[in-house]
């Protein structure tokens, strides 16, 4: 049996990341680095590899909430009779929407990153969940791919929005 | 940096194991080999983890000498809301990983892959997902209008 068979995500064979880098992730930051971390603050201690640029936060959480509204916008299109079923799904993305415009401060950023123009749904049903869970492992995936130069805190945003994401493909998926 | 939360990881991912041994014992059919595959991936993840961390000079955690199991299993109904519970612990350390690797990308996406991974096979074993799978304080209620 297929190791990882479970893992309906397309994106989990790559995420093997070889030990080798892990390791080097993990020894490149040897005692400096665990002193480094203690105090997170890393003032004017140059690193190689630990200095998260703070200035990409703003436009990930603005890539991030257009692909919230995206979704969102996506799943008003599905056939009315799925509706019911689909509000717990749209609920959830209005929870991430809501979190990213805080981590966005409320900020003019907010307002003025419009959701990409939906591209539709097919109106069969099946197809129309198909479609929404494309649309989901996509978002998950840019998430996933994001989250590397954030902040701490927007990472765990983020990978716990993809987790939901993902949730939703396999969700969508399998019934 | 972040061997605590890896420590913390191994010891759920001893604990899963353990637990998909029982899930695999009360299930059958498609749910039963789905406790397989997740049975096969918990392990893999406890070897690569273990090794890891022994390669890095720390000592693993090793498994408990015995589990209290969060749900009582008597049946192929308790079996799977012990799987979802599981998962669902599995996204917890796997966020926290990916919140304490800060200045290592290459861990902090692995360990977000890991906690998606888990988030899927929790919304498959319960049919139903969270909003924030693995980070549940992120779904606290906005500052509303206060009750009177």
């Amino acid at each position: 049996m297929a190791r990882e068979k479970v893992g309906r995500v397309p994106s989990i064979a790559r995420s093997e990341v070889s030990r080798r880098k892990l390791l080097v992730g993990l020894l490149g930051a040897p005692a400096l680095g665990l002193l480094a971390a203690c105090t997170n603050g890393n003032d004017g201690v140059p690193s190689p590899t630990a200095t998260p640029e703070p200035d990409v936060d703003p436009a990930v959480i603005a890539a991030a909430l257009a692909r919230e509204r995206n979704l969102i916008s996506l799943y008003a299109a599905a056939p009315a009779e799925a509706a019911p079923a689909l509000q717990p799904f749209v609920d959830r993305h209005r929870a991430h929407a809501a979190v990213l415009e805080q981590a966005a401060g409320g900020g003019a950023t907010v307002g003025s990153s419009p959701a990409a123009p939906s591209a539709g749904l097919p109106p069969d049903l099946p197809a129309a969940r198909a479609a929404l869970a494309l649309a989901e492992t996509a978002a998950a995936d840019a998430g996933i791919a994001a989250l590397a130069p954030v902040s701490a805190q927007l990472a765990r945003t983020l990978a716990a929005i993809a987790s939901c994401e993902s949730a939703h493909a396999a969700l969508l998926r399998s019934a | 940096m972040s061997t605590e939360q890896l420590q913390a990881a191994l010891a759920g991912e001893h604990a899963a194991v353990y637990a998909y041994g029982v899930v695999g014992a009360w299930t059958s059919g498609g749910d039963r080999d789905a406790a397989t595959a997740a049975f096969d991936v918990h392990r893999a993840r406890r070897d690569r983890i273990t090794a890891l961390l022994t390669d890095i000079g720390e000592d693993p955690v090793g498994p408990a000498g015995g589990y209290l199991l969060p749900v009582a299993v008597d049946g192929p109904e308790t079996a799977r809301a012990l799987a979802a519970t599981v998962e669902s612990a599995a996204s917890a350390v796997y966020a926290d990983v990916v919140l304490a690797a800060d200045g290592d990308a290459d861990l902090r996406t692995t360990a977000a892959r890991w906690q998606v991974d888990a988030a899927v096979r929790a919304a498959l074993w319960s049919a139903t997902t969270v909003a924030f799978p693995g980070a549940p304080e992120l779904a606290a209620p906005l500052p509303s209008p206060s009750r009177s």
